[in-house]
């Protein structure tokens, strides 16, 4: 509970109420409501052909928090990946306003490929991803290896089905981490070629955010929604 | 005869967990039978990683995995009648899977003193030698002092750890003795494990 209310503090927040709900596991949650300026929403349906692809945490946390249930991994093994999801987005989004950033998504539930279908589909553009470029917790590429895999990753994969292609030679465990489902994960911001580096840059230089990875780019409207290749 | 693990009803990813800790134990021809697709497709990645062939039968709602090492396939000749070296004799139960958990309690046997050691030291040392070998030791309340650094009994816990057998450590236990910071041997786990653990055991020893 306190620790709910650090985090609402940092991030400017203030709860007004609640109620208790008695079960076998414990529950948490949280009801927003407020005010939002208009200028500074970033929908999802504003992407523009040529912008690239910024994400701001690694993923793998579905896999991994899967190998911790089955004992395989203890929680000192992902300490990194669960101070990662404890981290607001709050100093990656206030760092975004500053660029030329044309659409938003966080990525949760569905996974990277999900969240990023849902963008490209509203805003009616295809993208590339660099499958070699985006950040994955090392232990999580092992233990996907092993087939220590969610149920979520194949639900959120059939979701997309046909929408996404894979090049030859991205590997089973890269293919199944990229839609590994994510609890808090980063923001993934589509920002203008040319303010990409800059962009990048300032947020590797601020502690709270995870990473920063140029992660792909969008295009005009192709035949494929999604393609994955390797970069290199 | 092959050896066939019943997994269905089985919670993610338990089923891949059991095929892993076949293939560790060195099965090079067993069957699984899961009842989820998605249990499937975990079990033939982890199969193809480690040079199984998967061939896959269903019935109804039921998955059966049969798992071949690939070397096996070309060193056995389909008329021979032999039983591979490599097959172990497993005790059957309702799940084919025979599963031993210890329990420990304290670092000595008995009382607290030199022979409650001595005997605690010897008990480690047969676990080392027996066979079949036990597939968990859990450690509760003082045992855990026996994973941490300093302890006499980290060779023979070593040891255990190469056999294959897995020590779980419990955490609360270290919390209490202010012992999570130094480095100990073992997985670090909590009561709901440890209650998970011995629930799914089919035989607990408990000393």
């Amino acid at each position: 509970m306190r620790g709910g209310r650090e985090v609402a503090d940092i991030a400017g927040v203030v709860i007004i109420g609640g109620h208790t709900v008695e079960d076998d596991e414990p529950k948490y949650g949280m009801s927003v409501t407020g005010t939002v300026e208009m200028k500074k929403i970033k929908k999802i349906s504003d992407a523009r052909a040529g912008d690239k692809m910024v994400l701001t945490k690694p993923i793998g946390i579905g896999v991994l928090a899967t190998a911790l249930k089955a004992g395989l991994l203890s929680e000192m093994d992902i300490v990194d990946a669960i101070d990662n999801a404890a981290t607001l987005n709050k100093a990656a989004a206030d760092i975004m306003h500053k660029y030329d950033v044309s659409a938003c998504t966080d990525v949760t539930g569905f996974g990277l490929i999900g969240h990023l279908s849902g963008v490209m589909k509203a805003s009616e553009k295809s993208c590339k991803v660099y499958a070699d470029h985006v950040p994955m917790y090392d232990l999580a590429i092992e233990q996907a290896k092993m087939g220590i895999i969610p149920e979520g990753t194949y639900k959120n994969r059939e979701f997309v089905g046909e929408d996404c292609d894979f090049t030859e030679g991205i590997q089973q465990e890269v293919q199944d981490l990229l839609f590994d489902p994510q609890t808090s994960g980063g923001l993934l911001i589509f920002v203008a070629k040319d303010d990409a580096d800059s962009l990048v840059e300032e947020l590797r230089l601020n502690q709270d955010v995870p990473v920063a990875e140029i992660i792909g780019e969008v295009t005009e409207l192709e035949e494929e929604q999604i393609c994955v290749i390797n970069l290199s | 005869m092959i050896e066939t693990i019943d997994a269905r009803g089985l919670a993610c990813p338990q089923p891949t967990v059991l095929t892993k800790a076949l293939i560790e134990r060195g099965q090079l021809n067993f069957e699984i039978i899961v009842d989820s697709d998605v249990a499937k497709e975990n079990i033939e990645r982890i199969a193809k990683r480690m040079g199984y062939k998967v061939a896959e039968t269903r019935s109804g709602m039921d998955i059966s995995l049969r798992l071949v090492k690939e070397a096996d396939i070309e060193e056995k000749s389909e008329f021979s009648m032999e039983k591979p070296k490599s097959m172990e004799k497993i005790v059957c139960t309702p799940k084919n899977v025979s599963v031993t958990a210890i329990v420990l309690n304290s670092d000595y046997i008995g009382e607290n003193d030199e022979l409650g050691m001595v005997l605690m030291k010897g008990f480690l040392y047969s676990l080392v030698e027996v066979n079949p070998e036990p597939n968990a030791v859990i450690l509760m309340h003082n045992a855990v002092k026996m994973a941490v650094s300093g302890s006499g009994h980290l060779e023979n816990l070593e040891l255990l750890i190469k056999r294959g057998i897995k020590i779980y450590t419990c955490g609360p236990c270290l919390d209490y003795y202010s012992l999570k910071d130094k480095a100990s041997l073992g997985t670090i786990v909590n009561m709901h494990d440890i209650v998970e653990l011995l629930l799914n055991s089919d035989r607990v020893v408990s000393i």
